[in-house]
Protein backbone atom coordinates (compact mmCIF):
# COMPACT_ATOMS: atom_id res chain seq x y z
CA UNK A 1 0.00 0.00 0.00
CA UNK A 2 1.41 3.36 -1.00
CA UNK A 3 0.75 6.34 1.21
CA UNK A 4 -1.93 8.87 0.22
CA UNK A 5 0.79 11.48 -0.28
CA UNK A 6 2.67 9.31 -2.76
CA UNK A 7 -0.62 8.59 -4.50
CA UNK A 8 -1.25 12.34 -4.77
CA UNK A 9 2.15 12.90 -6.41
CA UNK A 10 1.50 9.96 -8.72
CA UNK A 11 -1.84 11.55 -9.65
CA UNK A 12 -0.06 14.77 -10.64
CA UNK A 13 2.61 12.83 -12.55
CA UNK A 14 0.01 10.81 -14.46
CA UNK A 15 -1.80 14.03 -15.39
CA UNK A 16 1.44 15.58 -16.68
CA UNK A 17 1.94 12.56 -18.93
CA UNK A 18 -1.59 13.10 -20.26
CA UNK A 19 -0.68 16.61 -21.45
CA UNK A 20 -1.51 15.96 -25.12
CA UNK A 21 -4.99 14.82 -24.08
CA UNK A 22 -5.94 17.76 -21.84
CA UNK A 23 -4.39 20.11 -24.35
CA UNK A 24 -6.65 18.84 -27.14
CA UNK A 25 -9.69 18.46 -24.90
CA UNK A 26 -9.25 22.00 -23.56
CA UNK A 27 -9.20 23.47 -27.07
CA UNK A 28 -12.17 21.29 -27.98
CA UNK A 29 -14.19 22.42 -24.95
CA UNK A 30 -13.34 26.05 -25.66
CA UNK A 31 -14.43 25.66 -29.26
CA UNK A 32 -17.66 23.89 -28.37
CA UNK A 33 -18.56 26.65 -25.89
CA UNK A 34 -18.95 28.95 -28.86
CA UNK A 35 -20.59 26.47 -31.20
CA UNK A 36 -23.16 27.92 -33.58
CA UNK A 37 -21.90 31.47 -33.00
CA UNK A 38 -20.33 33.40 -35.84
CA UNK A 39 -17.52 35.11 -33.91
CA UNK A 40 -16.68 31.91 -32.03
CA UNK A 41 -13.89 32.21 -29.44
CA UNK A 42 -13.49 35.90 -30.31
CA UNK A 43 -16.45 36.51 -28.02
CA UNK A 44 -13.91 36.04 -25.22
CA UNK A 45 -11.95 38.99 -26.60
CA UNK A 46 -15.11 41.11 -26.95
CA UNK A 47 -15.67 40.67 -23.24
CA UNK A 48 -12.39 42.45 -22.53
CA UNK A 49 -13.05 45.25 -25.04
CA UNK A 50 -16.51 46.08 -23.74
CA UNK A 51 -15.67 46.01 -20.03
CA UNK A 52 -12.45 47.95 -20.64
CA UNK A 53 -14.34 50.65 -22.47
CA UNK A 54 -17.08 50.90 -19.85
CA UNK A 55 -14.67 50.98 -16.92
CA UNK A 56 -12.29 53.47 -18.51
CA UNK A 57 -15.28 55.71 -19.24
CA UNK A 58 -16.40 55.59 -15.61
CA UNK A 59 -12.93 55.91 -14.13
CA UNK A 60 -12.05 58.73 -16.51
CA UNK A 61 -15.40 60.46 -16.13
CA UNK A 62 -16.04 60.17 -12.41
CA UNK A 63 -12.55 60.42 -11.06
CA UNK A 64 -11.40 63.06 -13.47
CA UNK A 65 -8.35 61.11 -14.54
CA UNK A 66 -7.38 61.62 -18.14
CA UNK A 67 -8.87 58.74 -20.10
CA UNK A 68 -5.82 58.43 -22.31
CA UNK A 69 -3.62 58.02 -19.24
CA UNK A 70 -5.67 55.45 -17.38
CA UNK A 71 -6.83 53.39 -20.32
CA UNK A 72 -3.83 51.04 -20.90
CA UNK A 73 -3.50 50.60 -17.13
CA UNK A 74 -7.15 49.64 -16.70
CA UNK A 75 -7.25 47.31 -19.69
CA UNK A 76 -3.99 45.60 -18.74
CA UNK A 77 -5.35 45.23 -15.21
CA UNK A 78 -8.55 43.65 -16.53
CA UNK A 79 -6.54 41.32 -18.71
CA UNK A 80 -4.45 40.30 -15.69
CA UNK A 81 -7.61 39.86 -13.62
CA UNK A 82 -9.08 37.50 -16.21
CA UNK A 83 -6.25 35.10 -15.39
CA UNK A 84 -5.81 35.84 -11.69
CA UNK A 85 -9.39 36.37 -10.52
CA UNK A 86 -11.94 35.07 -13.00
CA UNK A 87 -10.33 31.63 -12.90
CA UNK A 88 -11.19 31.47 -9.17
CA UNK A 89 -14.87 31.75 -10.03
CA UNK A 90 -14.51 29.15 -12.76
CA UNK A 91 -12.55 26.76 -10.54
CA UNK A 92 -15.64 25.76 -8.54
CA UNK A 93 -16.94 23.92 -11.62
CA UNK A 94 -13.74 22.02 -12.45
CA UNK A 95 -15.13 18.66 -11.37
CA UNK A 96 -18.84 19.43 -11.69
CA UNK A 97 -18.47 20.44 -15.35
CA UNK A 98 -16.65 17.21 -16.16
CA UNK A 99 -18.88 14.98 -14.02
CA UNK A 100 -19.92 12.87 -17.02
CA UNK A 101 -16.32 12.24 -18.02
CA UNK A 102 -15.25 11.51 -14.44
CA UNK A 103 -17.93 8.87 -14.11
CA UNK A 104 -17.12 7.15 -17.36
CA UNK A 105 -13.36 7.17 -17.79
CA UNK A 106 -10.39 6.67 -15.51
CA UNK A 107 -8.32 9.84 -15.45
CA UNK A 108 -6.25 11.36 -12.64
CA UNK A 109 -8.00 14.10 -10.67
CA UNK A 110 -5.19 16.52 -11.55
CA UNK A 111 -6.11 16.02 -15.22
CA UNK A 112 -9.23 18.13 -14.76
CA UNK A 113 -7.27 20.87 -13.00
CA UNK A 114 -4.80 21.03 -15.89
CA UNK A 115 -7.74 21.09 -18.28
CA UNK A 116 -9.07 24.11 -16.39
CA UNK A 117 -5.66 25.82 -16.56
CA UNK A 118 -5.41 25.08 -20.28
CA UNK A 119 -8.77 26.75 -20.91
CA UNK A 120 -7.73 29.71 -18.76
CA UNK A 121 -4.49 30.05 -20.74
CA UNK A 122 -6.35 29.90 -24.06
CA UNK A 123 -8.76 32.55 -22.85
CA UNK A 124 -5.87 34.73 -21.67
CA UNK A 125 -4.06 34.40 -24.99
CA UNK A 126 -7.15 35.40 -26.98
CA UNK A 127 -7.64 38.46 -24.79
CA UNK A 128 -3.94 39.28 -24.98
CA UNK A 129 -4.18 39.47 -28.76
CA UNK A 130 -7.25 41.69 -28.44
CA UNK A 131 -5.37 43.86 -25.95
CA UNK A 132 -2.41 44.39 -28.27
CA UNK A 133 -4.68 45.03 -31.23
CA UNK A 134 -6.61 47.60 -29.23
CA UNK A 135 -3.44 49.35 -28.03
CA UNK A 136 -2.07 49.45 -31.59
CA UNK A 137 -5.27 51.05 -32.86
CA UNK A 138 -5.16 53.63 -30.06
CA UNK A 139 -1.49 54.31 -30.66
CA UNK A 140 -0.69 53.32 -27.06
CA UNK A 141 1.10 50.05 -27.79
CA UNK A 142 4.01 49.35 -25.45
CA UNK A 143 6.37 46.46 -26.19
CA UNK A 144 5.86 43.90 -23.42
CA UNK A 145 8.71 43.34 -20.99
CA UNK A 146 10.32 39.87 -21.27
CA UNK A 147 9.25 39.06 -17.69
CA UNK A 148 5.73 38.55 -19.05
CA UNK A 149 6.59 34.93 -19.86
CA UNK A 150 7.78 33.85 -16.39
CA UNK A 151 4.99 35.94 -14.83
CA UNK A 152 2.30 34.14 -16.85
CA UNK A 153 3.91 30.78 -16.04
CA UNK A 154 3.90 31.56 -12.31
CA UNK A 155 0.30 32.77 -12.35
CA UNK A 156 -0.75 29.64 -14.27
CA UNK A 157 0.87 27.52 -11.54
CA UNK A 158 -1.16 29.47 -9.03
CA UNK A 159 -4.30 28.84 -11.13
CA UNK A 160 -3.61 25.09 -10.94
CA UNK A 161 -3.06 24.96 -7.18
CA UNK A 162 -5.97 27.30 -6.44
CA UNK A 163 -8.00 25.04 -8.71
CA UNK A 164 -7.65 22.18 -6.24
CA UNK A 165 -8.21 24.44 -3.24
CA UNK A 166 -11.49 25.74 -4.63
CA UNK A 167 -12.80 22.81 -6.65
CA UNK A 168 -12.49 20.13 -3.96
CA UNK A 169 -14.57 21.92 -1.28
CA UNK A 170 -16.98 23.24 -3.94
CA UNK A 171 -17.76 19.74 -5.10
CA UNK A 172 -18.34 18.53 -1.53
CA UNK A 173 -20.30 21.56 -0.30
CA UNK A 174 -22.37 23.06 -3.07
CA UNK A 175 -22.85 26.27 -1.12
CA UNK A 176 -19.16 27.00 -1.59
CA UNK A 177 -19.70 26.78 -5.34
CA UNK A 178 -22.42 29.44 -5.24
CA UNK A 179 -20.45 31.54 -2.80
CA UNK A 180 -17.38 31.71 -5.05
CA UNK A 181 -18.88 34.04 -7.65
CA UNK A 182 -19.69 36.56 -4.90
CA UNK A 183 -16.30 36.15 -3.27
CA UNK A 184 -14.63 36.88 -6.60
CA UNK A 185 -16.81 39.93 -7.11
CA UNK A 186 -15.73 41.21 -3.72
CA UNK A 187 -12.08 40.44 -4.45
CA UNK A 188 -12.34 42.32 -7.72
CA UNK A 189 -13.37 45.53 -5.97
CA UNK A 190 -10.63 45.32 -3.34
CA UNK A 191 -7.95 44.61 -5.95
CA UNK A 192 -6.45 47.63 -7.71
CA UNK A 193 -7.65 46.82 -11.21
CA UNK A 194 -9.35 50.05 -12.23
CA UNK A 195 -7.95 52.09 -9.38
CA UNK A 196 -4.37 52.37 -8.15
CA UNK A 197 -2.73 51.83 -4.79
CA UNK A 198 -1.82 55.53 -4.69
CA UNK A 199 -5.48 56.54 -4.90
CA UNK A 200 -6.32 54.48 -1.82
CA UNK A 201 -6.30 56.27 1.52
CA UNK A 202 -3.10 55.27 3.40
CA UNK A 203 -5.23 53.84 6.24
CA UNK A 204 -6.53 51.10 3.94
CA UNK A 205 -3.44 50.44 1.81
CA UNK A 206 -2.84 47.19 3.67
CA UNK A 207 -5.76 45.79 1.60
CA UNK A 208 -3.45 46.07 -1.39
CA UNK A 209 -0.15 45.36 0.34
CA UNK A 210 -1.28 42.07 1.90
CA UNK A 211 -3.41 40.79 -0.97
CA UNK A 212 -1.81 37.92 -2.93
CA UNK A 213 -4.15 38.66 -5.82
CA UNK A 214 -3.12 42.31 -5.99
CA UNK A 215 0.52 41.23 -6.27
CA UNK A 216 -0.32 38.70 -8.99
CA UNK A 217 -2.27 41.31 -10.95
CA UNK A 218 0.67 43.69 -10.67
CA UNK A 219 3.07 40.91 -11.70
CA UNK A 220 1.19 40.61 -14.99
CA UNK A 221 0.23 44.24 -15.48
CA UNK A 222 3.76 45.66 -15.22
CA UNK A 223 5.27 43.62 -18.10
CA UNK A 224 2.09 44.12 -20.14
CA UNK A 225 2.62 47.86 -19.96
CA UNK A 226 6.34 47.50 -20.69
CA UNK A 227 7.94 47.54 -17.22
CA UNK A 228 9.58 44.89 -15.06
CA UNK A 229 7.44 43.93 -12.03
CA UNK A 230 8.69 45.04 -8.61
CA UNK A 231 10.69 42.53 -6.56
CA UNK A 232 7.99 42.58 -3.86
CA UNK A 233 5.42 41.31 -6.41
CA UNK A 234 7.71 38.43 -7.35
CA UNK A 235 8.30 37.55 -3.70
CA UNK A 236 4.62 37.63 -2.81
CA UNK A 237 3.63 35.63 -5.86
CA UNK A 238 6.31 32.98 -5.32
CA UNK A 239 5.38 32.75 -1.65
CA UNK A 240 1.65 32.35 -2.27
CA UNK A 241 2.20 29.80 -5.03
CA UNK A 242 4.33 27.78 -2.59
CA UNK A 243 1.64 27.99 0.09
CA UNK A 244 -1.11 27.10 -2.38
CA UNK A 245 0.96 24.12 -3.56
CA UNK A 246 1.19 22.72 -0.02
CA UNK A 247 -2.54 23.09 0.61
CA UNK A 248 -3.40 21.67 -2.82
CA UNK A 249 -1.25 18.56 -2.36
CA UNK A 250 -2.69 18.01 1.12
CA UNK A 251 -6.25 18.24 -0.20
CA UNK A 252 -5.43 15.93 -3.08
CA UNK A 253 -3.87 13.37 -0.75
CA UNK A 254 -6.83 13.46 1.63
CA UNK A 255 -9.76 13.51 -0.78
CA UNK A 256 -8.51 12.09 -4.09
CA UNK A 257 -10.63 8.95 -3.86
CA UNK A 258 -13.70 10.70 -2.52
CA UNK A 259 -14.30 13.45 -5.08
CA UNK A 260 -16.00 11.15 -7.61
CA UNK A 261 -18.65 10.26 -5.01
CA UNK A 262 -19.45 13.91 -4.41
CA UNK A 263 -20.52 14.58 -7.98
CA UNK B 1 1.98 -9.30 -22.19
CA UNK B 2 -0.88 -11.17 -20.59
CA UNK B 3 -3.92 -9.24 -19.57
CA UNK B 4 -5.61 -9.81 -16.27
CA UNK B 5 -8.00 -8.19 -13.82
CA UNK B 6 -7.82 -9.28 -10.22
CA UNK B 7 -9.97 -8.14 -7.33
CA UNK B 8 -9.11 -9.33 -3.83
CA UNK B 9 -11.56 -8.76 -0.98
CA UNK B 10 -12.84 -5.57 -2.53
CA UNK B 11 -15.38 -3.54 -0.58
CA UNK B 12 -16.89 -0.38 -1.89
CA UNK B 13 -18.81 2.09 0.24
CA UNK B 14 -20.78 4.62 -1.69
CA UNK B 15 -20.99 7.85 0.30
CA UNK B 16 -24.07 9.94 -0.07
CA UNK B 17 -23.69 13.48 1.15
CA UNK B 18 -26.28 15.84 2.58
CA UNK B 19 -29.41 14.07 3.72
CA UNK B 20 -31.62 16.62 2.04
CA UNK B 21 -30.19 16.16 -1.40
CA UNK B 22 -31.79 14.57 -4.40
CA UNK B 23 -29.08 11.92 -4.46
CA UNK B 24 -30.08 10.68 -1.02
CA UNK B 25 -33.61 10.11 -2.13
CA UNK B 26 -32.31 7.92 -4.90
CA UNK B 27 -30.06 6.10 -2.43
CA UNK B 28 -33.04 5.31 -0.21
CA UNK B 29 -34.79 4.11 -3.30
CA UNK B 30 -31.82 1.84 -4.01
CA UNK B 31 -32.27 0.31 -0.58
CA UNK B 32 -35.70 -0.89 -1.58
CA UNK B 33 -34.26 -2.56 -4.64
CA UNK B 34 -31.13 -4.10 -3.22
CA UNK B 35 -28.31 -1.90 -1.88
CA UNK B 36 -27.35 -2.17 1.77
CA UNK B 37 -27.53 1.15 3.48
CA UNK B 38 -26.26 2.05 6.84
CA UNK B 39 -25.78 5.31 8.62
CA UNK B 40 -22.38 6.87 8.87
CA UNK B 41 -21.62 9.93 11.00
CA UNK B 42 -23.74 13.06 10.75
CA UNK B 43 -25.02 14.17 7.42
CA UNK B 44 -23.33 11.43 5.47
CA UNK B 45 -24.96 8.15 4.58
CA UNK B 46 -22.95 5.22 3.31
CA UNK B 47 -24.24 2.50 1.05
CA UNK B 48 -22.25 -0.71 1.04
CA UNK B 49 -22.43 -1.21 -2.71
CA UNK B 50 -19.93 -4.10 -2.94
CA UNK B 51 -18.61 -6.39 -0.27
CA UNK B 52 -15.90 -9.02 -0.29
CA UNK B 53 -15.60 -9.27 -4.05
CA UNK B 54 -12.98 -11.82 -5.11
CA UNK B 55 -12.75 -12.08 -8.84
CA UNK B 56 -10.05 -13.03 -11.28
CA UNK B 57 -10.63 -12.34 -14.97
CA UNK B 58 -8.05 -13.75 -17.36
CA UNK B 59 -7.15 -13.40 -20.99
CA UNK B 60 -9.83 -14.74 -23.28
CA UNK B 61 -12.63 -14.27 -20.77
CA UNK B 62 -15.89 -12.75 -21.81
CA UNK B 63 -17.49 -12.35 -18.44
CA UNK B 64 -21.10 -11.30 -17.90
CA UNK B 65 -22.13 -9.47 -14.76
CA UNK B 66 -25.74 -10.26 -14.00
CA UNK B 67 -28.09 -9.52 -11.13
CA UNK B 68 -31.23 -7.47 -10.58
CA UNK B 69 -31.30 -3.67 -10.44
CA UNK B 70 -29.18 -2.32 -7.61
CA UNK B 71 -27.22 -5.52 -7.12
CA UNK B 72 -23.93 -3.72 -7.81
CA UNK B 73 -23.25 -4.51 -11.47
CA UNK B 74 -22.51 -0.99 -12.63
CA UNK B 75 -20.57 -0.23 -9.44
CA UNK B 76 -18.38 -3.26 -10.03
CA UNK B 77 -17.86 -2.16 -13.64
CA UNK B 78 -16.81 1.27 -12.40
CA UNK B 79 -14.35 -0.29 -9.94
CA UNK B 80 -12.87 -2.40 -12.73
CA UNK B 81 -12.70 0.64 -15.00
CA UNK B 82 -10.79 2.53 -12.29
CA UNK B 83 -13.46 5.18 -11.79
CA UNK B 84 -14.25 4.20 -8.19
CA UNK B 85 -11.38 3.33 -5.89
CA UNK B 86 -12.11 0.35 -3.60
CA UNK B 87 -12.75 1.35 0.01
CA UNK B 88 -10.92 -1.79 1.14
CA UNK B 89 -9.16 -4.57 -0.70
CA UNK B 90 -6.83 -4.76 -3.66
CA UNK B 91 -7.43 -4.26 -7.34
CA UNK B 92 -4.82 -5.02 -9.94
CA UNK B 93 -5.23 -4.51 -13.66
CA UNK B 94 -2.85 -5.46 -16.45
CA UNK B 95 -3.91 -4.00 -19.76
CA UNK B 96 -5.39 -0.94 -21.35
CA UNK B 97 -9.05 -0.45 -20.48
CA UNK B 98 -11.74 0.97 -22.72
CA UNK B 99 -14.88 1.57 -20.75
CA UNK B 100 -18.27 2.37 -22.20
CA UNK B 101 -20.36 2.67 -19.10
CA UNK B 102 -22.91 5.40 -19.65
CA UNK B 103 -24.63 5.80 -22.96
CA UNK B 104 -23.69 9.12 -24.51
CA UNK B 105 -20.78 9.71 -22.09
CA UNK B 106 -18.00 11.69 -23.71
CA UNK B 107 -20.20 12.69 -26.62
CA UNK B 108 -21.15 16.26 -27.39
CA UNK B 109 -24.86 16.32 -28.25
CA UNK B 110 -24.47 19.46 -30.36
CA UNK B 111 -21.76 17.98 -32.58
CA UNK B 112 -22.35 15.65 -35.49
CA UNK B 113 -21.84 11.90 -35.32
CA UNK B 114 -18.61 12.19 -37.29
CA UNK B 115 -17.20 14.84 -34.98
CA UNK B 116 -18.14 12.71 -32.00
CA UNK B 117 -16.21 9.78 -33.48
CA UNK B 118 -13.19 12.09 -33.48
CA UNK B 119 -13.98 13.19 -29.93
CA UNK B 120 -14.29 9.64 -28.62
CA UNK B 121 -11.11 8.67 -30.47
CA UNK B 122 -9.34 11.66 -28.98
CA UNK B 123 -10.35 10.56 -25.47
CA UNK B 124 -8.69 7.26 -26.30
CA UNK B 125 -5.49 9.23 -26.99
CA UNK B 126 -5.43 8.43 -30.69
CA UNK B 127 -3.94 10.73 -33.28
CA UNK B 128 -6.15 12.40 -35.84
CA UNK B 129 -4.51 10.26 -38.52
CA UNK B 130 -5.40 6.99 -36.83
CA UNK B 131 -8.97 8.13 -36.28
CA UNK B 132 -9.33 9.23 -39.91
CA UNK B 133 -8.03 5.90 -41.14
CA UNK B 134 -10.71 4.04 -39.18
CA UNK B 135 -13.61 6.36 -39.68
CA UNK B 136 -15.06 4.51 -42.65
CA UNK B 137 -14.99 1.22 -40.79
CA UNK B 138 -16.74 2.82 -37.83
CA UNK B 139 -19.38 4.46 -40.00
CA UNK B 140 -19.94 1.17 -41.74
CA UNK B 141 -20.24 -0.89 -38.57
CA UNK B 142 -22.54 1.59 -36.86
CA UNK B 143 -24.89 1.39 -39.87
CA UNK B 144 -25.86 5.02 -39.30
CA UNK B 145 -25.11 6.18 -42.85
CA UNK B 146 -26.10 9.79 -43.50
CA UNK B 147 -27.25 10.22 -39.90
CA UNK B 148 -23.54 10.66 -39.05
CA UNK B 149 -23.80 14.17 -40.48
CA UNK B 150 -26.54 15.11 -38.00
CA UNK B 151 -25.99 16.32 -34.42
CA UNK B 152 -26.00 13.51 -31.89
CA UNK B 153 -28.86 15.15 -29.96
CA UNK B 154 -31.15 14.04 -32.77
CA UNK B 155 -30.18 10.38 -32.24
CA UNK B 156 -32.27 7.79 -30.43
CA UNK B 157 -30.70 5.81 -27.56
CA UNK B 158 -30.26 2.86 -29.91
CA UNK B 159 -28.43 5.00 -32.46
CA UNK B 160 -26.13 6.41 -29.79
CA UNK B 161 -25.43 2.87 -28.58
CA UNK B 162 -24.51 1.85 -32.14
CA UNK B 163 -22.11 4.75 -32.53
CA UNK B 164 -20.45 4.27 -29.15
CA UNK B 165 -20.05 0.54 -29.54
CA UNK B 166 -18.62 0.94 -33.03
CA UNK B 167 -16.02 3.40 -31.74
CA UNK B 168 -15.25 1.39 -28.59
CA UNK B 169 -14.51 -1.79 -30.48
CA UNK B 170 -12.88 -0.41 -33.61
CA UNK B 171 -9.86 0.93 -31.79
CA UNK B 172 -7.76 -1.75 -30.14
CA UNK B 173 -8.36 -2.20 -26.45
CA UNK B 174 -7.00 -4.93 -24.21
CA UNK B 175 -9.96 -4.83 -21.89
CA UNK B 176 -13.45 -3.73 -22.90
CA UNK B 177 -15.88 -2.80 -20.13
CA UNK B 178 -19.50 -2.38 -21.25
CA UNK B 179 -22.66 -1.60 -19.32
CA UNK B 180 -26.07 -2.88 -20.26
CA UNK B 181 -26.88 -0.02 -22.66
CA UNK B 182 -25.83 -2.32 -25.48
CA UNK B 183 -29.33 -3.77 -25.46
CA UNK B 184 -30.66 -0.35 -26.50
CA UNK B 185 -29.71 -1.42 -30.02
CA UNK B 186 -32.10 -3.52 -32.09
CA UNK B 187 -31.80 -7.30 -32.53
CA UNK B 188 -29.74 -7.05 -35.71
CA UNK B 189 -27.23 -4.77 -34.03
CA UNK B 190 -26.99 -6.85 -30.86
CA UNK B 191 -26.24 -9.84 -33.11
CA UNK B 192 -23.52 -7.91 -34.94
CA UNK B 193 -22.09 -6.62 -31.66
CA UNK B 194 -21.99 -10.13 -30.26
CA UNK B 195 -20.00 -11.36 -33.25
CA UNK B 196 -17.56 -8.53 -32.88
CA UNK B 197 -17.03 -9.23 -29.18
CA UNK B 198 -16.35 -12.86 -30.06
CA UNK B 199 -13.72 -11.68 -32.53
CA UNK B 200 -12.11 -9.49 -29.86
CA UNK B 201 -11.83 -12.49 -27.58
CA UNK B 202 -10.18 -14.49 -30.33
CA UNK B 203 -7.49 -11.81 -30.21
CA UNK B 204 -7.06 -12.73 -26.54
CA UNK B 205 -8.81 -9.71 -25.12
CA UNK B 206 -11.02 -9.41 -22.06
CA UNK B 207 -14.64 -8.35 -22.23
CA UNK B 208 -16.63 -7.45 -19.11
CA UNK B 209 -20.31 -6.93 -19.86
CA UNK B 210 -23.13 -6.07 -17.49
CA UNK B 211 -26.50 -7.15 -18.80
CA UNK B 212 -30.01 -8.40 -18.06
CA UNK B 213 -30.32 -10.19 -21.37
CA UNK B 214 -29.92 -13.93 -20.80
CA UNK B 215 -29.79 -14.65 -24.52
CA UNK B 216 -26.93 -12.20 -24.90
CA UNK B 217 -25.07 -13.84 -22.01
CA UNK B 218 -25.41 -17.27 -23.57
CA UNK B 219 -24.44 -16.09 -27.03
CA UNK B 220 -21.48 -13.93 -26.08
CA UNK B 221 -20.04 -14.83 -22.69
CA UNK B 222 -18.13 -17.83 -21.44
CA UNK B 223 -18.24 -16.87 -17.76
CA UNK B 224 -20.91 -15.38 -15.53
CA UNK B 225 -20.70 -13.51 -12.25
CA UNK B 226 -24.06 -13.04 -10.58
CA UNK B 227 -24.29 -10.32 -7.97
CA UNK B 228 -26.87 -10.05 -5.23
CA UNK B 229 -26.90 -7.27 -2.63
CA UNK B 230 -23.34 -6.34 -3.53
CA UNK B 231 -21.95 -9.84 -3.03
CA UNK B 232 -21.04 -12.52 -5.52
CA UNK B 233 -23.90 -15.02 -5.52
CA UNK B 234 -22.60 -17.14 -8.38
CA UNK B 235 -19.34 -17.33 -10.29
CA UNK B 236 -18.69 -19.93 -12.96
CA UNK B 237 -19.05 -20.93 -16.59
CA UNK B 238 -22.09 -19.95 -18.61
CA UNK B 239 -23.32 -23.58 -18.79
CA UNK B 240 -23.11 -23.92 -15.00
CA UNK B 241 -24.96 -20.63 -14.62
CA UNK B 242 -27.79 -21.80 -16.88
CA UNK B 243 -28.07 -24.93 -14.74
CA UNK B 244 -27.92 -22.83 -11.56
CA UNK B 245 -30.72 -20.62 -12.85
CA UNK B 246 -32.80 -23.61 -13.80
CA UNK B 247 -32.28 -25.11 -10.31
CA UNK B 248 -33.17 -21.78 -8.67
CA UNK B 249 -36.33 -21.52 -10.74
CA UNK B 250 -37.43 -25.09 -9.94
Amino acid sequence: MSSPLMAAFKDVGDAIRLAPLWWRLGLDQTASRFQRSILGPFWMACNLLVVAFALAFIVGGLMGVNLRESYPQVVAGLLAWSLVGTTIAEAQAIFLYNAGLMQSQRLPLTFYVFLHAQKAATNFLTQLIAFWAMMLVLGRFAAPHWTLLPAVALVLLSVCFLGFIIAIPSTRFRDVAYMMSYVVQLLFYVTPVFWTRAQMSPKYRWVVDYSPLAHQVELLRAPLTGHAPAAIDWLWSLGTVGAFALIAIALLALFRKRVVFWL
Amino acid sequence: MTHQIKLTNVDLDYYVYSLRSQSLRSAVFNLAVGGRMYKAAGDVAAVRALSEINLEINEGDRIALVGHNGSGKTTLLKVIAGIYHPTRGELSIDGDITSMIAIGAGMDPEATGLRNIHKLGMMRRLSRKVIDSRIDAIADFSGLGDFLHLPVRTYSAGMQARLMFAVATEFDADILVLDEWLSAGDAAFVQKAGERMQRMVEEAKIVVLATHDEDLVQRVCNRVCELSGGRIAFLGSTEDWVAYRAAAAA
